[in-house]
């Protein structure tokens, strides 16, 4: 009996002591990290959407997959959304002009394969290639489900993940526009 | 301690993937081109030392029947500060190897050589074994990354070798690498988790055969003296 108080007590205190340092650690680079994915996000819609200003819109769509639609001037529209991929969440930001089509697409945070679905957030030229064949686009779809974006190699999940974000981005603007 | 001892065990007599077969989980998922062998192989360098240290620091307190449940919160914890403090401070490097940091956590070397090392030896002793085996893990790695992504891609150096603007090593993971022969001749198949399997047995294989031969040489050198 006394044997099996200490042991919780020991695994209690090793709990507690693990916990208590990752909160502080948290608590030191919160901040930094919120202001990291910040100018990430900014630099992303910068990016698919060039514009002096954006204005957050409220959305009332009732997709849960839409994290936030922004008017970019008088340019179009910059959608943020999230999407399941192969490994976890897939978060990007979708810009589109006032007709509705693709101008640009960037993949803020993944969790996918480095090598295969991390392609598609990937800065070289696959990665480039692959997002720009969203480009003009008004609706999307891998090859394979009678689409015309050419899937990455090995991450057909990735690219589907892809292809749905920027359809329900399309959708969320055409609620707001 | 027998650092000489431990640096061969580490890589080659008792290396962790090809004879202990331990994280292969990580090495069939990730080794697909060279800067992924590299990065995650850097990683687990730097953390399964520092996991070491910490668990064979902590041996003497550590109660023997709970000690898998307090090696795996004390490593959980520690890589995920690892993690937060890269975000934080080093955003560049989390961006090249933060999809490695989550799979270390469950990669079971870490696990493994607390439990087979450090929690019964010294910290010095327990801070080699890390590097060692985690050079002995990266070997593994970088070998099979080299192997599938030139039957796969027809490339070398994939993430790492820039050739495309003049050549030069870049660490970001955006590099072509030298293409050897074009890419759609490669077998694609190599780069799926198929050809991680079979990549991995021939690798195994190989080790076993060659381990078997020198253990064969000894013991006929034994007894050609005897």
């Amino acid at each position: 009996m006394n044997k099996i108080v200490k042991l919780t007590l020991v695994l209690f205190a090793f709990g507690a002591v693990v916990a208590l340092l990752l909160g502080m650690v948290n608590m030191v680079t919160e901040g930094r990290i919120a202001a990291l994915e910040k100018e990430k996000q900014d630099n992303a819609m910068q990016e698919v959407l060039p514009s002096s200003g954006y204005e957050e819109l409220e959305y009332t769509g009732g997709n849960p997959n839409v994290l936030g639609i922004y008017r970019a001037g008088d340019a179009g529209y910059v959608v943020k959304v999230v999407e399941s991929g192969s490994q976890g969440s897939v978060e990007m930001i979708v810009g589109l002009d006032k007709s509705f089509a693709v101008t640009g697409i960037s993949i803020i945070k993944h969790s996918e394969t480095s090598g295969l679905g991390a392609v598609a957030a990937s800065t070289g030229a696959d990665g480039r290639a692959f997002r720009n064949q969203f480009i003009g686009l008004t609706a999307a779809g891998v090859v394979k489900d009678g689409g015309t974006v050419q899937a990455i190699t090995g991450a057909t999940i990735t690219s589907r993940a892809v292809c749905r974000g920027v359809n329900d981005a399309i959708a969320a603007a055409k609620t707001v526009g | 301690m027998n650092v000489k001892k431990q640096f061969k065990d580490g890589l080659i007599t008792q290396n962790p993937v090809l004879v202990q077969l331990l994280g292969m989980c990580s090495t069939l998922a990730i080794t697909t081109s060279l800067f992924n062998g590299v990065g995650m192989g850097l990683s687990v360098i730097v953390i399964l030392t520092c996991c070491n240290i910490v668990i064979s620091a902590l041996r003497k307190v550590i109660p023997n029947d709970i000690r898998i449940a307090i090696y795996v919160v004390v490593i959980a914890g520690f890589v995920t500060i690892v993690d937060l403090l890269l975000k934080a401070f080093i955003p560049a490097l989390s961006e090249a190897l933060g999809v490695f940091i989550p799979l270390i956590v469950v990669n079971c070397i870490i696990i493994g050589r607390s439990e087979a090392f450090a929690a019964k030896n010294s910290v010095g002793a327990s801070a080699l074994d890390g590097i060692f085996q985690g050079l002995g893990y990266t070997l593994v790695l970088v070998a099979m990354c080299v192997i599938r992504e030139f039957l796969a891609k027809g490339t070398f150096g994939g993430g790492m070798l820039d050739v495309a603007n003049g050549f030069k090593v870049v660490f970001n993971g955006t590099g072509s690498g030298i293409h050897l022969f074009p890419s759609h001749y490669g077998a694609l198949v190599m780069a799926l988790p198929v050809g991680g399997f079979l990549t991995l047995g021939c690798l195994i294989a190989l080790m076993q055969h060659l381990l078997r031969k020198s253990e064969q040489k000894k013991s006929e050198k034994k007894e050609a003296a005897e």
